[in-house]
């Protein structure tokens, strides 16, 4: 494996770790907010921002000189890279697993004007979230 | 499970950086295990001991509780 491939993984890593961790925060506060304002409309505008907001950083990645084909590729070449990636999935699909858990146990006490648009972004902020700070707290020096 | 790598990185003159250049694995691969956070496949310790000529044994120490 070239070395060179290696630095883009790990450029790709870091960058991808700023990108889950900013949007899963992101995310997250979307969905505090539409939870305890029930505003379906503000919602819209709030999300279609966040979506922006992905959009122009996924076109920074790409412009920052990383290849098209990392994003469809499913595994790190690198050994370790590949390793804390894998655990950061694991890490994720527990905490997607225990909000499911949570919200299934507490389903009386969620007002029945949360959509299940603000249930889907509060599970994917979650999910980025974990995602990030499982990748960040693995790859410390 | 144990082991030496920092120290004879360190005899050698060679950053994390190089050595990971040299064996063609991230900065991130030598820096933990050099901290024992992360236990190498058998082909990268093969790679670390061919790089310092030495035997894998010799960089890596088994504990009684491996």
């Amino acid at each position: 494996m070239k070395q060179q491939d290696i630095k883009t993984e790990e450029q790709f890593m870091r960058q991808n770790i700023r990108f889950c961790i900013s949007a899963g925060v992101v995310c997250l506060l979307l969905s505090v907010y539409s939870l305890t304002n029930h505003n379906i409309e503000e919602m819209i505008v709030v999300g279609m921002s966040v979506l922006f907001y992905m959009v122009v950083t996924a076109i920074f990645m790409i412009k920052a000189s990383f290849p098209l084909k990392m994003y469809f590729k499913y595994a790190y070449k690198d050994e370790f890279l590949n390793t804390i990636d894998i655990n950061a999935y694991k890490h994720t699909s527990c905490a997607f697993g225990v909000c499911l858990i949570g919200v299934l146990y507490n389903n009386d006490s969620i007002p029945s004007e949360v959509s299940h648009a603000n249930m889907a972004i509060f599970y994917l902020g979650i999910m980025l979230l974990v995602y990030g700070v499982s990748t960040l707290w693995q790859s410390r020096d | 499970m144990q082991n030496n790598i920092a120290k004879f990185r360190k005899e050698a003159g060679l950053s994390q950086q190089e050595l990971a250049d040299a064996i063609s694995v991230s900065r991130k691969t030598i820096s933990t295990v050099e901290t024992n956070r992360f236990t190498p496949s058998v082909i990268i310790a093969l790679k670390i001991a061919a790089n310092f000529n030495m035997p894998v044994e010799s960089l890596f120490i088994l504990e009684e509780t491996d």
